[in-house]
């Protein structure tokens, strides 16, 4: 065997700014062994956290899109003109002022209250009449029905803005 | 800087950086660190190399100080993955590969216990060695480790780093003799 002393040259030994320097480099890579991972911080794992939970929000609302859209295209065509008439009432409330929200003691005049009312009744009737149907319901009778009532507060609405009973 | 510590000392230790006193590493790194740096330097000649491929095996020694179970000393587990990652290096360049298989390809008997008188003469020679007979020559004539112990250091065949041993110091009388001659 030979005498390590005597084969290690003086120039393979490090000096103490090189020991201290590569201390100093891998110092702060050492992560405490048992420290609780939920006062654990690396920053790459961080970022990788990150990148995973958005891949995985946008993955989670493009299903989510899909199925809503294939579910909605195997509806059938009663519920589809159902939800139309639903959303275009309920786009047109809110455009204007809520007519569920005018002050009926205002009171312009006595054709103005009979309208409200006749809104106030329309409601009624169609959330009764939706209450017994439920969404896969088809009966043809009952669906035409509410289409006819959607029509009904449709054109009264119309005719509220026309009059000035409700604005834009 | 280097500390010697004993074996009960070291198991000690790596019980308490397992335990989550990671500042008990710095004495390990302290009592291995120059045995490592003056190894690694006789396959590395630029400082910056050696301390970059330090660092790392003290970093990888680290993180796998949980799988860790004194089968071997901390110093021959340092060591391996020091040449595990100076394996990896020569293969991400392309350099040569680490255990050349034609020259391994029988067995040679030569007197291992044959001394060498170590000289300036000799360095240069060894210099001029391949890089695996370099790592064997040293791992068992200036380390001390047995032909068991490299074997497992660098996944290869006991008979095969005998091998390469006697290649070396084949290699070496050779060209000793030559240079004599030619003074």
């Amino acid at each position: 065997m030979i005498d390590p002393e005597q084969f290690y040259s003086k120039e393979d030994h490090p000096d103490s700014a090189a020991l201290k320097s590569i201390w100093k480099g891998m110092s702060s890579r050492l992560v405490q062994f048992n420290k609780s991972p939920l006062f654990f911080f690396d920053r790459r794992s961080f970022v990788y956290g990150m990148a995973a939970s958005f891949i995985l929000l946008f993955t989670i609302i493009g299903m989510y899109t899909t199925v809503k859209q294939i579910a909605e295209r195997s509806q059938p065509q009663e519920i589809k003109t159902d939800k139309a008439y639903q959303t275009a009432i309920q786009e047109f409330e809110n455009i204007v002022h809520s007519p569920k929200n005018e002050n009926v003691n205002s009171k312009k005049d006595d054709r103005s209250l009979q309208r409200k009312t006749r809104l106030t009744y329309l409601n009624g009737a169609i959330d009764e009449l939706k209450e017994g149907l439920n969404s896969h319901d088809l009966s043809p009778l009952k669906r035409q029905r509410l289409i006819e009532l959607y029509n009904l507060k449709l054109t009264l609405l119309q005719e509220m803005l026309q009059q000035g009973d409700i604005k834009l | 800087m280097d500390i010697h510590i004993s074996e009960k000392t070291e198991s000690a230790l790596i019980v308490r950086i397992k335990n989550g006193d990671s500042q008990s590493y710095k004495i390990l790194y302290d009592s291995y660190v120059v045995f490592l740096f003056r190894f690694l330097k006789q396959f590395r000649k630029s400082d910056s190399d050696v301390k970059e491929l330090v660092q790392r095996a003290f970093i990888k020694a680290y993180e796998g100080l949980a799988s860790f179970n004194n089968r071997s000393s901390f110093k021959t587990w340092l060591f391996t993955i020091a040449l595990n990652e100076m394996r990896s290096d020569a293969r991400r360049n392309s350099i040569i590969p680490f255990v050349d298989a034609e020259e391994i390809d029988e067995y040679v008997t030569v007197d291992e216990e044959e001394a060498f008188m170590w000289n300036s003469t000799l360095r240069t020679l060894f210099e001029q060695l391949d890089e695996t007979k370099r790592i064997v020559f040293t791992l068992y004539e200036v380390e001390g480790y047995s032909h068991a112990e490299i074997a497992d250091m660098l996944s290869i065949g006991e008979s095969t780093s005998r091998t390469i041993l006697t290649r070396a110091k084949q290699h070496l009388r050779k060209q000793l003799k030559e240079t004599m001659r030619n003074i």
